[in-house]
């Protein structure tokens, strides 16, 4: 098969996997019962409410927090030239983490939680290439600086753990940072996609220009691309998706940097290829996930 | 006539302080400019300041008469394309690929390759007769391979002026063959090319001007048989080099070691 025609398997795989989500689980759904909802003709009570608010916001979050995880790591690892980059590389889901656990620790409401971690997510990312540019560091020195500052902010964060009250507020955030879908609303949707939908823009509409930074700045440049600019961007969109998938989800990073290793191998390293199917592929491989939990 | 490239008491460097100074050059269509070098003198470095990546310290450089300060990163790459010593690939591009992102400055912001782009892609491997290689992966690719998918890469960019790194350097006798009987052809069909080498012989086959480089500068510069002289030739590198006159009007140049004489300017 032609490295371009995997988008199409993929996306047939998401659909399937989508509607096993929402079908399979202790309160099963039937392709019939879910047709009939969908078209607003269901049966009122459990049905509804299982298709509604639980099934269907969790199955469009995991595809959609999946989806801008993975593009977000391909992304940083092809405008980092590095395989081993995930989109955390730049402690934006330290940075989220230790908003969120904060937002815990004050007893805020969850959505003032997201918030917060969102907003944290995207200040340490700032502080990280603030301080790379204040250096006037390579992309080398941008990471090792996310590196540094993402342990500060995993201080941040046992510092809170320990402040917290062992009983009630420790487990909450212990289960935040574990990462999870299971809690998800349609209102926490709702406020994470348009920012993920916004920092998928640019590398959507950049996607072949992307794919020249894996060559270095030089050989970028020398081919027409203003590298620190478009690298730039890439950050700015893959921390904008990071960070809303990580105030929504918890720390989930590994998804992106796995997910683009595994999709390398069906579309090859362009950008442009490897950027749906790694959207579209972890998208799949979380809905089949929350399926068999129910 | 308007110089495809030009360069005018040019310095640059790294930092502030100009590894290389007072560089005058005018890369005409057709031309081919040799440069030569003990290693470290800054070809590289001048290659990199005429692509724009390294700043202009003082003099002036202009591409196809425009000051290079005002044209931005597209413009340079549709004036000259560069073909640099090796790569190394953090992913597995295949050949095409590769040879594919020397269209991008052709392309819009928001555009990626079209039919049109492949199919001169795919030309352009066929002209170094490599299209077999397109589908393979470049980072299991010889050094000479790879060498050929650069230059497929910059002829797939089309820009009027070509620079060269050691464009041979890595490659077998027949493929070196191939690549500089390809650079004259080049230069017939009017694009300019610079190119550096270690082989006088190589720039005395292909290169119609020549500039020596040393530590600080250009040692020489001028037409090829005025410049590739035996006492250039040995001042430069710093060791006795004779200079012999081929019967097909040739040049060969050959590094005397043993006998310790400083041979007579050629």
């Amino acid at each position: 098969m032609s490295r371009i025609g995997w988008t199409l398997p993929l996306g047939v795989v998401l659909i399937a996997a989508l509607l096993s989500g929402i079908m399979l689980g202790p309160y099963p759904l039937s392709p019939g019962q879910v047709l009939a909802q969908l078209a607003g003709r269901g049966v009122p009570g459990t049905e509804t409410t299982v298709f509604w608010h639980i099934r269907l916001p969790r199955v469009l979050a995991a595809a959609c927090i999946g989806a801008a995880l993975a593009a977000a790591g391909a992304a940083y690892q092809t405008a980092f030239r590095n395989p081993l980059v995930s989109p955390d590389i730049l402690g934006v889901s330290s940075g989220a983490g230790l908003g969120a656990v904060l937002g815990i620790y004050l007893g805020l409401p969850v959505l003032a939680i997201q918030m917060l971690g969102f907003a944290t997510g995207l200040a340490t990312v700032f502080v990280v290439v603030t301080l790379a540019l204040a250096i006037r560091g390579s992309a080398l020195v941008m990471v090792l600086c996310g590196i540094a500052v993402g342990a500060l902010a995993g201080a941040g964060i046992s510092l809170v753990k320990l402040l917290a009250d062992p009983d009630d507020q420790l487990p909450a955030i212990t289960f935040w940072l574990m990462g999870s879908l299971a809690g998800m609303k349609r209102g926490d949707l709702a406020a994470g996609a348009p920012a993920i939908l916004l920092g998928l823009l640019p590398l959507v509409l950049l996607r072949w220009r992307i794919g020249l930074l894996a060559l270095g700045d030089d050989e970028a440049r020398s081919l027409g691309v203003n590298a620190g600019r478009l690298r730039a961007v890439v950050v700015a969109g893959a921390t904008l998706m990071t960070a809303a998938a990580v105030s929504m989800a918890g720390i989930v990073g590994w998804v992106g940097l796995m997910v683009p290793h595994m999709m390398r191998l069906l579309t090859g390293p362009r950008f442009d290829r490897l950027l749906p199917a790694s959207a579209l592929g972890v998208r799949s491989f979380w809905c089949w996930s929350i399926a068999r939990r129910g | 006539m308007t110089a495809l490239i030009g360069a005018s008491g040019l310095a640059t460097g790294h930092g502030r302080s100009p590894l290389l100074s007072g560089v005058d050059l005018a890369l005409h269509p057709g031309q081919v400019l040799g440069l030569l070098g003990p290693n470290g003198v800054g070809k590289t470095t001048l290659f990199r300041c005429l692509l724009g990546l390294l700043p202009v310290l003082r003099g002036q450089l202009t591409l196809q008469g425009r000051d290079i300060a005002r044209l931005d990163r597209r413009q340079i790459a549709l004036a000259i394309a560069y073909v640099p010593q090796a790569q190394s690939l953090p992913f597995a591009f295949s050949a095409r690929d590769i040879v594919l992102m020397g269209r991008s400055a052709a392309l819009g912001p928001f555009s990626a390759p079209g039919p049109d782009d492949l199919r001169r892609a795919d030309a352009a491997l066929d002209r170094l007769g490599i299209l077999h290689l397109a589908a393979r992966d470049m980072t299991r690719l010889s050094g000479g391979q790879q060498q050929m998918v650069l230059i497929a890469r910059a002829l797939a960019q089309q820009a009027p002026a070509l620079v060269m790194d050691e464009p041979t350097a890595s490659l077998d006798l027949a493929n070196r063959a191939r690549i500089e009987t390809l650079i004259a052809e080049l230069a017939r069909d009017g694009i300019g090319i610079i190119l550096s080498t270690h082989d006088p012989d190589q720039a005395a086959r292909l290169a119609d001007q020549v500039i020596l480089l040393g530590a600080g500068g250009v040692v020489a510069q001028g037409p090829m048989r005025q410049v590739l002289t035996a006492s250039h030739l040995s001042g430069l590198y710093g060791t006795p080099i004779r200079r012999e006159e081929l019967s097909d009007g040739g040049l060969h140049f050959r590094a005397d070691h043993q006998t310790g004489d400083h041979p007579a300017a050629g």
